[in-house]
């Protein structure tokens, strides 16, 4: 009997190692995804897969950013002087326009385009302040007068530094994520100095001054609103907040990241409010009563004794409201308006880190460079919340050492 | 001079105390003992209103402190509390510094004034018998310090508000021998200036320390004179049949 029961203790203690094992390498592994799929960005092409730019062989140009690009394509840069080129007009050529300059025949229509590389050439070597965007197909297989910009991959630099993100522009796609870390930092930042106060003047008010009934009924309640999905906030903001928002700013449109900042603060608002009346009421009764014995008020005793006690909880309280704030899609997603431009103020539309990756994972062609992007989003999201974590980690074992 | 006139105390509807009065004289030691549960926590808390934190409570009688009751109507409550200090049983410092806890009694009266407050705090650790010990490290945490010296600690913090009574709940019962008999001296000491009421398990303690006792029953105090009577030739049978039985 004795030894039936080792045995399935036995049994029992391999089987927790194992799924603790497994639960540890299945993360690792997530995040190693994460991080190879998100790093993939830096091999991609600049230039839309299975296309070139191509110039006059006498143009000195020989690189382009994807902002470069986007630029000429714009009209926002005519001249490649702008380029550290001569100066010279830039004349853009989209593989289209080669069908206004030859007729079918010229090209070879019946024999399947046979000649439409020549032609290509031609083009591009008679002209030279050209530009021309061209498939791969098509290429001039004579590069006489025709030279390739060199096929540069997107950089650390366009990704962090970037000041826009239209993945869809063609030729050059654009993944700054500027806008989007901006964006994603603003509205957290805001809802934390929205909720902070607000949740710990609630944790107070719950844990020292509330009476026993009043507790009774408030704290369920405030558990209960931490569980509600976010698409719910997200709909209460967009049929209330937005409208009011609009209407109390004067703005002329409601979807803004201070709508944003507000609906993050509602949310993160009952974990904070939680976390940190658990840490005030877990105070020992006996520091309150040293406290008052000697004569302090139940106000003095809050603020000098129990607030400063429940320190590591009230901060481990805004690192999970945090963590909410950053983390969150949903809600953000629907009242914050979803323009990718860096945020100027905070009363216009802007856009999250985690909105873009919701609305726009859906449509990236898997293994594509708008899908690394993605993932690289991903990875820097990641990061954010591991910094948050090890600063509450370093926290808490701050206050540990001081003797709590 | 601390009174109480017929008291009696519920808490919700556990009648705890019944019917006690008693008086304490100015500058003397007064020693609570009887079995756990008689109620001696809950009388000496009421002098410093400590019970009201508990909810459902109720009081009737009158506690009288320096011809005032203290449970009339318009009392302040934090005034009385610098007023009746109190050492509790188990040594509970605030996280903070030596000196830190010392001066949070005049700190949260307002005092500011550097110089008045590390005197008072020297003053208050001296007459604790802690200074020799700490002086060199006011700076440290007052968790760096043994069980023996925290108490003492606490002792010098609840003096350090200058108040005329010192209550203490079995202040050495988390004591080892010398630290327990470094409180007992200090208990002396303090007599001079004090009005000390004091708990305690230990019988030796009560007739070393105190001028009277009074021996607590399930919410009765069953008897109270002399210490020197009490211990030597009690009128109640159930105070001899305590006392032996604990010393035999
Ligand atoms: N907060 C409370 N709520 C309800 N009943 C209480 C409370 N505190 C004490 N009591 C009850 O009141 C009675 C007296 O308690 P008290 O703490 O005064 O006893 P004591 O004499 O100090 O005992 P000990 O020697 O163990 O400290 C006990 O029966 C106890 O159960
Ligand atoms: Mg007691």
């Amino acid at each position: 009997m004795k030894r039936f029961r080792r045995i399935v203790e036995k049994i029992a203690e391999g089987m927790l190692t194992l799924s603790g094992a497994v639960t540890t390498v299945t993360i690792l592994l997530i995040v190693v995804f994460l991080f190879r799929e998100g790093l993939g960005l830096f091999k991609s092409p600049a230039v839309e897969k299975g296309y070139a730019l191509c110039v006059n062989v006498a143009n000195p140009v020989d690189r382009l950013t994807p902002f470069q690009i986007k630029q000429i394509f714009d009209y926002a840069i005519v001249n490649w002087a702008e380029l550290g080129g001569k100066d010279e007009a830039i004349e853009l050529f989209r593989f289209d326009d080669i069908f206004s300059r030859y007729s079918d025949e010229e090209l070879g229509a019946e024999n399947d385009y046979a000649l439409l590389p020549d032609k290509l050439g031609e083009v591009v070597a008679s002209s030279p302040g050209i530009i021309a965007f061209l498939p791969e197909e098509y290429l001039p297989r004579d590069l006489k007068g025709v030279r390739m910009l060199r096929s540069e991959h997107i950089t650390a630099g366009d990704f962090f530094g970037g000041r826009e993100w239209i993945p869809t522009a063609t030729p050059a796609p654009q993944f700054g994520t500027l806008p989007l870390l901006l964006g994603t930092l603003w509205v957290s930042i805001i809802a934390i100095f929205i909720a902070l106060p607000l949740g710990l003047g609630v944790a107070i008010y719950l844990s020292e001054l509330a009476n026993e009934q009043t507790r009774k009924l408030l704290k369920p309640a405030i558990e209960l609103l931490a569980g509600i999905p976010s698409v719910v906030y997200g709909f209460f903001g967009l049929v209330v907040l937005v409208p009011l928002v609009q209407k109390a700013f004067g703005l002329p449109v409601g979807e803004t990241g201070f709508t944003g900042s507000v609906i993050l603060a509602i949310m993160a608002l009952p974990t904070i409010i939680t976390v940190a009346e658990d840490a005030m009421r877990n105070t020992p009764r006996a520091m309150r009563e040293a406290s008052l014995a000697l004569g302090a008020t139940h106000w003095q005793t809050i603020y000098r004794v129990i607030v400063p006690y429940a320190k590591s909880g009230i901060s481990a309280a805004v690192v999970l409201g945090i963590g909410r704030a950053i983390g969150e899609t949903m809600a953000v997603l629907m009242v914050t308006g979803n323009a990718a431009v860096i945020p100027k103020t905070l009363f216009a539309p802007l856009r999250t880190i985690p909105a873009t990756i919701a609305a726009e994972l859906g449509e990236a062609p898997a293994g594509g460079a708008h899908y690394q992007a993605l993932f690289m989003l991903g990875c820097i999201l990641f990061l954010i919340t591991l910094v948050i974590n090890i600063t509450a980690e370093a926290i808490s074992k701050r206050q540990h050492n001081k003797g709590l | 001079m601390i009174q109480s006139k017929n008291i009696d105390f519920y808490y919700s509807d556990f009648h705890a105390l019944k019917g006690i009065s008693m008086e304490m004289e100015a500058h003397t030691v007064t020693a609570f003992i009887g079995p756990s549960g008689c109620g001696k926590s809950t009388f000496l808390r009421l002098f410093n209103r400590m019970n009201d934190l508990i909810p459902g409570t109720r009081l009737t009688g009158e506690c009288i402190v320096d011809g005032r009751d203290i449970y009339a109507r318009g009392v302040n409550v934090d005034e009385l509390r610098k007023q009746v200090g109190m050492v509790f049983q188990k040594p509970n410092p605030f996280p903070k510094s030596i000196f830190e806890n010392v001066a949070y009694g005049l700190r949260v009266n307002g005092v500011g004034d550097r110089k008045f407050i590390e005197q008072r705090v020297e003053e208050s650790l001296a007459g604790a018998a802690l200074w020799n010990e700490v002086k060199d490290k006011l700076k440290k945490s007052a968790f760096e310090l043994s069980g023996g010296q925290q108490q003492r600690l606490c002792i010098a913090r609840a003096l350090a508000v200058k108040p005329s009574v010192l209550l203490m709940d079995e202040p050495a019962s988390a004591l080892d021998p010398i630290s327990t008999s470094k409180i007992e001296e200090l208990i002396h000491e303090l007599k001079k200036d004090y009005t000390i009421v004091i708990v305690t398990h230990n019988m030796q303690q009560a007739a070393r320390v105190s001028d009277k006792t009074g021996f607590f029953m399930l919410g009765d105090l069953v008897e109270f004179s002399d210490t020197k009577k009490m211990f030597l030739n009690p009128d109640k049978e159930q105070t001899q049949n305590y006392i032996t039985g604990r010393f035999g």
